[in-house]
């Protein structure tokens, strides 16, 4: 799978990565998160979350849409970031949902598209919008997704 | 395993690590985020877990 991505940065404590887009719009600075947290059960997930640095405002939104013409190198970056955090950190499991109905479809599609690949290094779930969790299926749409490295 | 999986393992385990930014800003605690993480928590707070995503260390 040898997809186009960009070249992205990483913080002392890997955390946070950090990469730019190039496009008609311009250069634009992407900043990806795993920020830890609990679930009612006392489960430990890791939440993902991405935006855009907003130079004007000079704050992080991810209701802009930029129109960089990149989308899928993006998204191929952001999965390429997914690997390399849980290359370093192989036990933890991923929450990653879109800030909008559309762009967690998109985040879908992306899954579909490659699902096979994915699928032989990952574990990976579907959460319904009444939050029941089950394995990822194709045919359902899902609004959010919980992947974890599979550790054999 | 497919020529395809097989290369995505290959990939994933020949992945350099990413070059650390001792200077990047820490948005730990931008609001941005902490929305990010409020959400999710919301989601989640009444999920059950699957047995394989349990106990992975």
């Amino acid at each position: 799978m040898n997809l186009d991505r960009y070249l992205f940065e990483v913080s002392p404590d890997h955390f946070e990565y950090q990469f730019y887009s190039h496009g008609p719009k311009g250069r634009i600075k992407k900043i990806v998160r795993f920020d830890p947290f609990e679930t009612g059960d006392g489960q430990q997930l890791i939440n993902l979350a991405f935006g855009d640095w907003n130079e004007q405002t000079q704050a992080i939104d991810d209701e802009t849409i930029s129109n960089n013409g990149d989308t899928d190198k993006i998204l191929a970056t952001v999965a390429f970031i997914v690997l390399e955090f849980t290359n370093r950190f192989p036990e933890t499991v991923i929450y990653a949902e879109g800030s909008t109905v559309a762009r967690t479809r998109k985040y879908q599609m992306g899954i579909n598209k490659y699902f096979e690949d994915i699928s032989d290094l990952f574990h990976v779930f579907g959460v319904t919008e009444n939050s029941s969790i089950q394995p990822f299926t194709k045919s359902v749409n899902y609004a959010g997704f919980l992947v974890s490295r599979k550790l054999s | 395993m497919s020529n395809s999986a097989m290369n995505i393992r290959k990939t994933a385990l020949q992945l350099k690590p990413a070059k650390v930014n001792r200077k990047m800003d820490d948005h730990s605690n931008d609001p941005f985020f902490t929305k990010k993480l409020d959400k999710a928590k919301k989601r989640l707070k009444k999920v059950t877990i699957p047995a394989i995503l349990k106990d992975r260390k």
